[in-house]
C-alpha cells in the first residue's frame, strides 16, 4: 500500500495495513504524556516497538485496540500528518478538529482498556501464590497415594509393628500439614455425582443403589481451598 | 469496539486467544486450562455443560454427551437429546459460547467478533457450517482461516520472502501435513495430506504396552487387568515420553503398583530414548507417505521448500524431528515459542494480526 493510495481516501477496510507498523505510527502520533505516566516504566521510545516489548503496559494498551478501528485511526493519523503537504479531495473540515476528536476518543477508549487490564493483572497477581502452591501440591498427591497404598497392604498384626506404625504416624503428620496448608480430600463415596469434583471412569446400573450416586472411589481427589487440585476418580451408579 | 478473538475449534480440544500488546495470548478457561475439551453434555436435570466437566461425566451419561462433533460439520447429521434435534452447528455453537464466555471473563468486556480456524481440507459446506456455528453463538465470524495458514501466520512467515512451506502437524490424535505457498500478501494451501488415526496418544500406548510386557516377564502379573494399575501406567507413560524429549533416559517409579498373595509389588524401570525410538519407530515412519503425497500433489520436490513448520506437541519428540529433517533435508523451525503452547493444537493465534478483509487469504 503506497502513501499515494492512502491519501486518496480509500475506506480503511480496503487497506492492507501492517498492524505493527500501524502501531508505531499511532504511538508516535500520540505521545500522550499523561498516559505514559500511568503505565509504569515505559516511555514512548519503548512503546514504538510493541512487538519487541511485550511487557510494556503502554504498548499493550495501544495494540489492544479494536483492530479494525485501528486501521481507520492509523489512516487518519497518517492523513493528518501529511495534510500540510497534500490537500484533501472535497473535505472542508479543519483537519485539526478531526484529529482532536479522534485523539480524544482514543484516549477515552485506552483509559477504559487500561482499567480492564489493571483489574485483570491485579487479580492475577493475587492468584499467583495460589497457582504456585497448587502446582507444588499436585506433585505431592501421587506420593500420598503411595503411602495409602502401602499402608493398605498391611495386615492388622503388621500394622502394630513399631516401624509400620511409625510410617502410619508419618503419613498422618503429612496429611495434617497439608490440611493446615488448605489441602483436603474430596468426599466421594455416597455423595451425589458432581462433575465439578468427580471424574467418572465407570458406570454401573444397579437398582439397589441411588440415582447418580458415587459408589466407589478409585483415586482420592483433593481440594486446595475451594479449587480442585485433583478430581476424585469414581464409579457412578444409574 | 470489542476485541476480536481467535478460536481453534478442534475435534477433541478447542482453544481461544486474543492479541495483547502485539502478541497472542492463549486464554485459560474458568477451570484454569488453556485448552477446553470439545465436549457438550446435557445432564439428567436438563442442564447443559461444556468442556472439562462434560468430559468427566461422559462415562455415566453417554447418551447425552456429544464429542467430536467437528467430524459431522457440514453434513445432515443430527444429535437427538430428549426428543430435541440439534445440528452440528448448534452443538459447535455451545462450545464457542463457552470459549466466548471465558474470553469475556478474562478480558472484562464483551466479545462479539471472532476468527475461527478450520482444517485446510474443509469444503465450502463445512466452512459455512463453522461460520453458522459462530453466528448462533453470537459471534460475527470475521474470517475462517486454514489451520496450516494460521500456523504460518503464527510464526510471522507472511512477512518473509515468497516461499513454499511445509506445515507438519502431529497432534494428540491426528497427523496433518500441508504445503502452503506464501506470496505477495497471499497464503495459499497447495496440498494437504495426513493420517487421522495417528498422534501422541499412540506413542503413549506403545510405552504402556512395553511396561505391561516387561512387568509380566519379571513378575508374572498382567497389570492391564487392573484398571487402576493401568491408569497409573498410562499417566507414567505420557510423563516418560515428555521427559525423553529432553533427557536420554528416564526413570519410571510406581510403588505398590499391585499386590499378590506374596505381598505388594513395585514398578521401577529405566527407559532410554533409544528404546522409546525402537518402540515407536513405525509410528514415526507412518508420516512418510503423507509427506510424500503432499509434496507430489503440490507438484514440488522437498528441495523447493523454504521452511518446515513443526506444530503439535508430538513434534517435540526428537525422532520425529529427525524424520522431518530426513524427509525434507531442511532444518525445521520448531514450535517452541512460549506465546504459543504447542499443546494448543494449531498455533493459530497470530492470525489476529490480520483482521483486514482486504488481505486476501486464499482459502
Amino acid at each position: 500500500m503506497t502513501e499515494e493510495e492512502k491519501n486518496k481516501g480509500v475506506p480503511p477496510e480496503d487497506e492492507t495495513v501492517d498492524l505493527f507498523r500501524e502501531n508505531e505510527e499511532k504511538v508516535e502520533a500520540e505521545g500522550d504524556a499523561e498516559y505514559s505516566a500511568e503505565a509504569e516504566g515505559s516511555d514512548t521510545a519503548e512503546a514504538k516497538e510493541p512487538e519487541q516489548n511485550g511487557d510494556s503496559a503502554d504498548a499493550e494498551k495501544v495494540t489492544a485496540d479494536d483492530a479494525a478501528e485501528e486501521a481507520g485511526e492509523a489512516e487518519i493519523a497518517k492523513k493528518s500528518e501529511d495534510s500540510g503537504k497534500k490537500k484533501k479531495n472535497d473535505k472542508k473540515k479543519d483537519p485539526r478538529d478531526e484529529k482532536i476528536a479522534e485523539l480524544s476518543d482514543r484516549v477515552l477508549r485506552q483509559q477504559a482498556e487500561f482499567i480492564n487490564y489493571r483489574n485483570r493483572t491485579d487479580k492475577e497477581k493475587a492468584q499467583m501464590f495460589e497457582v504456585g502452591a497448587k502446582s507444588a501440591f499436585e506433585k505431592i498427591l501421587p506420593v500420598i497415594d503411595n503411602f495409602e497404598r502401602g499402608l493398605a497392604t498391611l495386615s492388622e498384626e503388621e500394622r502394630e509393628q513399631p516401624f509400620a506404625s511409625g510410617i502410619d504416624k508419618t503419613y498422618k503428620q503429612l496429611m495434617n500439614a497439608l490440611a493446615e496448608a488448605g489441602v483436603k480430600p474430596i468426599e466421594a463415596v455416597g455423595q451425589p455425582f458432581n462433575p465439578d469434583l468427580h471424574n467418572a471412569v465407570m458406570h454401573v446400573e444397579d437398582e439397589s443403589l441411588g440415582e447418580n450416586v458415587v459408589v466407589e472411589e478409585f483415586q482420592k481427589g483433593y481440594l486446595y481451598h475451594d479449587t480442585v487440585l485433583r478430581h476424585s476418580m469414581v464409579k457412578v451408579a444409574n | 469496539m470489542s476485541k476480536i478473538i481467535g478460536i481453534d475449534l478442534g475435534t477433541t480440544n478447542s482453544c481461544v486467544a486474543v492479541m495483547e500488546g502485539g502478541q497472542p495470548t492463549v486464554i485459560a478457561n474458568t477451570e484454569g486450562s488453556r485448552t477446553t475439551p470439545s465436549v457438550v453434555a446435557f445432564t439428567k436435570t436438563g442442564e447443559r455443560i461444556v468442556g472439562e466437566p462434560a468430559k468427566r461425566q461422559a462415562v455415566t451419561n453417554s447418551d447425552k454427551t456429544i464429542s467430536s462433533i467437528k467430524r459431522h460439520m457440514g453434513t445432515d447429521f443430527r444429535v437427538t437429546i430428549d426428543d430435541k434435534k440439534y445440528t452440528p452447528q448448534e452443538i459447535s455453537a455451545m462450545i464457542l459460547q463457552k470459549l466466548k464466555a471465558d474470553a469475556e471473563a478474562y478480558l472484562g468486556e464483551k466479545v462479539t467478533e471472532a476468527v475461527i480456524t478450520v482444517p485446510a481440507y474443509f469444503n465450502d459446506a463445512q466452512r459455512q457450517a463453522t461460520k453458522d456455528a459462530g453466528k448462533i453463538a453470537g459471534l460475527e465470524v470475521k474470517r475462517i482461516i486454514n489451520e496450516p495458514t494460521a500456523a504460518a501466520l503464527a510464526y510471522g512467515l507472511d512477512n518473509e520472502k515468497e516461499q513454499k512451506i511445509m506445515v507438519y502437524d502431529l497432534g494428540g490424535g491426528t497427523f496433518d501435513v500441508s504445503i502452503i505457498e506464501i506470496g505477495e500478501g497471499v497464503i495459499e494451501v497447495l496440498a494437504t495430506s495426513g493420517d487421522n488415526r495417528l498422534g501422541g496418544d499412540d506413542f503413549d500406548e506403545r510405552i504402556t504396552r512395553y511396561m505391561i510386557d516387561e512387568f509380566k516377564k519379571q513378575e508374572g502379573v498382567d497389570l492391564s487387568l487392573d484398571k487402576m494399575s493401568l491408569q497409573r501406567l498410562k499417566e507414567a507413560a505420557e510423563k516418560a515420553k515428555k521427559e525423553l524429549s529432553s533427557a536420554t533416559t528416564t526413570n519410571i517409579n510406581l510403588p505398590f503398583i499391585t499386590a499378590t498373595a506374596e505381598g505388594p509389588k513395585h514398578f521401577d524401570m529405566n527407559l532410554t530414548r533409544a528404546k522409546f525410538d525402537e518402540l515407536t519407530h513405525d509410528l514415526v515412519e507412518r508420516t512418510t507417505t503423507p509427506v510424500q503425497n503432499a509434496l507430489r500433489d503440490a507438484g514440488i520436490t522437498a528441495s523447493e521448500l523454504g521452511k518446515v513448520l513443526l506444530v503439535g506437541g508430538s513434534t517435540r519428540i526428537p525422532a520425529v524431528q529427525e524424520k522431518v529433517r530426513m524427509l525434507t533435508a531442511l532444518p525445521s523451525k520448531a514450535a517452541s515459542s512460549p506465546a504459543m503452547p504447542v499443546q494448543a493444537t494449531s498455533s493459530f493465534s497470530m492470525l489476529l494480526r490480520l483482521p483486514f478483509p482486504s488481505r486476501r487469504w486464499a482459502a
